[in-house]
């Protein structure tokens, strides 16, 4: 089953599979090798790259909110130049197409960044992220600059705020399809101390942007908008914690879907989602172990815990 | 990395604020060593909390395939549950070759870091002063090793005979309430700064324990910026040499 995630042109993103990790979820390289079958995914979303440098951010960078979490890590990375020397062996070795991210700091470093990757084989597509803050009218001009400056298809991850202008923005100006969305951005206030009264002490605010399942529902409605009005291939980005999540999506029209915060926390759930929707669901072998199949489908916690409680419920009995 | 899952054999309650979970888990044990931790998660569909928490074994028996991890009892756990867990994350702690005397500091934060370094230190007839305040003081440190010297330190990390035992120490270890975890390292290595003529190469760790998302280096969140280039604190930590963060 091939897919396009692109609208037609010179070069198209075709998967096998509808089923990625988003951008900044499994970092540059391999790092999930040992958890995650990268032959299972539809492809592999880069960390953001940005032209210059850019240092980690300064402070607190994960706050857990509840059910979720808040992370602002500024976007490290040493630039496209370093990034492409130390990358660029492994990207071409992986099996599956490899889209870059390019986060959006200025039209003219996008434009340069766009230009890098289109010497590169090991790249595939690119995809740009852009600032919550910046008006769509920038959107288009951006994204119509990078068009020109590659024949690699561009996908554009439309911010939270506004995603069906920004969308419309990004199909007008020749973008081969969008990402919906980039997590929202939010503000904490963490609890330094509770003094001997019972009063909190709060911390300095964080801003970053939110991860965790209850962004799935807010994002299912972007999407649904953006695929009745924008005309060119919508991949689904937000909340998706389980398979029926990531069905949710496609049966909102989304061509396919990208899965961040939960790998870090079940690193096999985004293989289970890739296998579920790349019609990869097979019967489990007639007597095979729970476990010899795959623990999330297995039995033996069940069992485990059943059985702790039988013998819990024996000894108090004795 | 691997994701392995481990189920609590025992709870014992070590006073009213933590606990310890004997938990047996198949063939990480071993590998175990001071300065790992490990990213735990209940077996349950439940997002809350939503990263897991990073567990730092307080004791291991590779014999028996088993550890124990110390943790408030603010949340409660069950005998025979299964809790999944992916590890392991870090670097053990980077011991000189020739070593007399440690010193651990545990400030403001429970010592829960270091308690593993302890029995393999004693075991290689080294000698550990832990120096604990603020909030670490709730851990009940009468439960350690008798020939760990326990030290309270106020709160502005004064302590009796501190001169001495900053002198004898060959390497310190420190960790520090993760709130503000780097101010408060900074206040550590000014008053190590202010007590030393010079702070050498290798002999004043900051054990970081702010919590990671992912634990593999993908995320980046847990990056470092050093005098010269990053650290990647899942992957090169939790240990930072303290000299190398350009704090003067």
């Amino acid at each position: 089953m091939t897919i396009e995630l692109t609208r037609p042109a010179k070069q198209v993103l075709t998967v096998d599979i509808p089923v990625m990790a988003a951008s900044g979820i499994l970092g540059f390289g391999d790092h999930y090798r040992d958890l995650i079958d990268f032959k299972k995914l539809g492809a592999f979303v880069t960390n953001a790259v940005t032209y210059e440098p850019r240092r980690p951010a300064n402070g607190r960078r994960v706050q857990p909110i509840p059910t979720g979490t808040l992370i602002h890590t500024g976007l490290p990375n040493p630039g496209i130049s370093k990034i492409m020397a130390k990358y660029r062996q492994l990207w071409e070795t992986l099996p599956l197409p490899v889209i870059l991210h390019i986060a959006v700091t200025s039209l003219e470093h996008a434009r340069k960044c766009a230009s890098r990757a289109e010497a590169e084989s090991a790249i595939d597509a690119i995809e740009l992220g852009f600032d919550d803050e910046q008006p769509w009218q920038e959107t288009e001009e951006v994204v119509a600059a990078v068009v020109k400056n590659t024949e690699k298809p561009v996908l554009v991850r439309v911010p939270f705020i506004d995603p069906l202008n920004h969308a419309r923005a990004a199909a007008d100006a020749g973008a081969g399809g969008v990402v919906v969305c980039a997590p929202p951005r939010g503000t904490v206030m963490p609890i330094l101390e509770v003094d001997p009264t019972g009063m909190s002490i709060y911390d300095r605010p964080i801003s970053g942007r939110i991860y965790g399942p209850l962004t799935k529902p807010i994002v299912l409605r972007f999407v649904e908008q953006v695929v009745q009005q924008v005309k060119i291939p919508v991949i689904a980005c937000g909340g998706i914690h389980r398979e029926q999540d990531a069905r949710d999506f496609l049966q909102a029209g989304a061509r396919a879907v990208q899965v961040d915060s939960v790998v870090w926390v079940k690193p096999t759930v985004l293989e289970l989602i890739a296998r579920d929707l790349g019609g990869l669901v097979l019967t489990r072998p007639m007597g095979a172990l729970a476990d010899e199949w795959h623990r999330g489908y297995g039995q033996t916690e069940q069992i485990a815990r059943e059985e702790s409680q039988r013998r819990r419920h024996a000894q108090n009995k004795s | 990395m691997r994701e392995t899952q481990a189920i609590i054999d025992r709870v014992s309650l070590l006073n009213e604020h933590f606990q310890r979970l004997h938990l047996s888990v198949e063939n990480l044990a071993g590998e175990i060593k001071p300065g790992h931790s490990l990213l735990a998660r209940r077996d349950t569909r439940e997002w809350e909390p939503y990263l897991r928490p990073r567990w730092w074994p307080s004791s291991i028996n590779p014999a028996t395939n088993s550890f124990s991890v110390d943790l408030p009892t603010s949340t409660t756990y069950q005998q025979g549950e299964i809790i999944g867990l992916l590890g392991l994350v870090g670097e053990p702690f980077r011991h000189r070759r020739t070593l007399r005397h440690v010193l651990l500091l545990a400030v403001d934060t429970p010592p829960l870091p270091l308690l593993l370094s302890i029995p393999f230190l004693l075991s290689n007839s080294i000698n550990v002063t832990l120096v604990i305040s603020g909030s670490g003081l709730d851990y009940p440190t009468k439960l350690l090793p008798p020939e760990v010297e326990v030290i309270q330190a106020d709160d502005q990390l004064n302590w009796s005979n501190q001169v001495m035992t900053v002198g004898l120490a060959d390497q310190v270890f420190v960790t520090v309430n993760p709130d503000r975890e780097l101010e408060r390292m900074e206040t550590v290595w000014k008053v190590f700064h202010e007590r030393r003529a010079e702070v050498p190469k290798l002999y004043l760790f900051g054990v970081m324990q702010s919590p990671i998302p992912c634990g593999v280096g993908a995320c980046q969140a847990c990056l470092l910026a050093l005098k010269e280039g990053l650290t990647t604190l899942c992957i090169e930590g939790p240990a930072v040499d303290l000299t190398m963060m350009g704090w003067g």
